[in-house]
């Protein structure tokens, strides 16, 4: 499985759709599933932020989960998006063993099938460690430094 | 040098105030004692049990007995346990893991969270809510508040509204919130075993600034509670002016109630008299935890009731 090569740039979609109904759509069309939250895209970066409703209006406010982004050939989870997303998932999902999962969550991009290639959930036992981006036989990795694995 | 003649050094102001609340050779001890690391397992992503087994196949856990999620570990840094990069576990001080459970929130509940940061109990209020309905998780510093974004985001909290307001203003919204926690800003006595500074750089006159604060706040978070909720007023310090003081203040300016708080913790004899000044018998109800009495920070936790049905 992949995320095929070659189509639009979903970046582009950007502003011409609610940011719900593209980031719904990219979802489902990577990995199967979206979770019916509130989402908005923000910044130059076209971070991707959800939470819930909340019934009382206390002015301004802030407080969104950092869900993801949207990449140029699809839609990248952080670790908090793939345990959202993770359990429900269809597809596109990897499961490593612990040898692999500890050298991912320590910094590594870790050896895959040479053929995957596109953004995949990367799963660990029962845990989801985000998305990786499968290309040239390694799973590019994106654990953020300050949640990186010390392996003493 | 004994512990207490360490203290007595340190602050000649504070040993002479608090030997005069509790003075064992164990209180000085366990006082100036480095804590024990423990975590609190976040149950937003992923069941308690599946996390538990995980972690002893690497860690001793020695679960705290007032906290089903709550667990001691033999680990000196928790980046080299996988379960907390990925927001699995938090590092939470064992009787800070003490107010959400007496709060007790369910899901769908409103709540408020008055002085959130760093969002420990925050987190640990929208496991017990499983990530239904809303808390509102304040802290006026905007500085304090980016962590508590932060804190929260890792723990996959997907039902908190962040504000930077003076927690005062909440007194605007009368009987609106379910529960409310207040944990508020304090003179940090609980805090020595974290960092000495919170010992040398302790005065007197910061112990009033806080009662005051806290008196304020107190009324205000009282004042958006629903009639029939709950709130919990809780602090990490020892002193008799932030603690019963502040809520025998509250007991005399409204219709709030205590309640008994029932959990297998150790605990010190709540102060009724202080420097001239009775308490409310009701005071005995609330929970004065000592660093010696289980091995914790210190810690203050009362349980107020609005009378009320809370009726639609």
């Amino acid at each position: 499985m992949a995320v095929s090569e070659g189509r639009v740039n979903p970046r582009n979609n950007i502003g011409k759709t609610s940011d719900a109904e593209l980031v719904k759509r990219l979802l489902i069309e990577n990995y199967g599933y979206a979770p019916e939250l509130i989402y908005i895209i923000r910044g130059n970066h076209q971070k991707v932020y959800a939470r819930k409703p909340c019934p009382l209006d206390v002015g301004r406010n802030d407080g969104w989960l950092y869900f993801g982004r949207i990449e140029s050939d699809g839609i990248r989870l952080t670790i908090e998006g793939s345990f959202l997303v993770g359990p429900k998932a269809t597809k596109n999902v990897i499961e490593l063993d612990d040898e692999r999962a500890r050298r991912y969550l320590a910094g590594e991009s870790i050896e895959v099938n040479k053929n995957l290639y596109g953004w995949f959930i990367l799963k660990w036992r029962s845990y989801y460690l985000g998305s990786a981006k499968a290309k040239d036989g390694r799973l590019l990795n994106y654990v953020p430094k300050e949640r990186r694995l010390r392996m003493e | 040098m004994s512990a207490r003649d360490v203290v007595k050094e340190a602050n000649p102001a504070f040993y002479k105030r608090y030997s005069r609340l509790e003075d064992s050779d164990e209180f000085w001890e366990f006082l100036i004692r480095p804590l024990r690391q423990s975590i609190r397992v976040n149950t937003l992503k992923a069941p308690l049990e599946v996390i538990v087994e995980r972690l002893r196949e690497e860690f001793e856990l020695e679960p705290i007995p007032w906290v089903r999620e709550g667990f001691f570990i033999n680990v000196d840094n928790l980046a080299k346990v996988p379960e907390h990069g990925l927001g699995l576990i938090f590092g939470q001080e064992a009787s800070s893991m003490i107010p959400p459970v007496v709060l007790d929130p369910k899901p769908g509940e409103l709540v408020l969270d008055m002085a959130a940061a760093p969002g420990s109990k925050t987190g640990q209020i929208a496991q017990y809510m499983q990530n239904e309905g809303c808390i509102i998780a304040n802290d006026p510093n905007r500085d304090r508040a980016n962590i508590l974004m932060a804190n929260l985001n890792r723990m996959g909290v997907l039902i908190a509204r962040v504000t930077t307001r003076d927690g005062g203003s909440f007194a605007r919204f009368e009987n609106t919130f379910d529960k409310v926690l207040l944990d508020a800003p304090c003179s940090s006595v609980g805090m020595i075993r974290k960092s000495w500074r919170f010992l040398r750089e302790w005065r007197e006159k910061a112990v009033v600034k806080y009662m005051n604060i806290q008196k304020r706040l107190i009324l205000a978070g009282y004042r958006a509670l629903k009639p029939g909720g709950v709130m919990v007023y809780s602090t990490c310090t020892i002193d008799p002016l932030e603690n019963e003081e502040v809520v025998d203040y509250l007991l005399r300016k409204t219709d709030a109630r205590l309640e008994r708080i029932d959990l297998p913790v150790k605990t010190s004899e709540p102060v009724l008299e202080w420097e001239g000044k009775e308490y409310s018998e009701e005071l005995k109800k609330a929970l004065r935890i000592h660093p010696n009495d289980n091995d914790t920070e210190a810690f203050f936790i009362a349980k107020i009731v609005k009378p009320g049905d809370g009726g639609e």
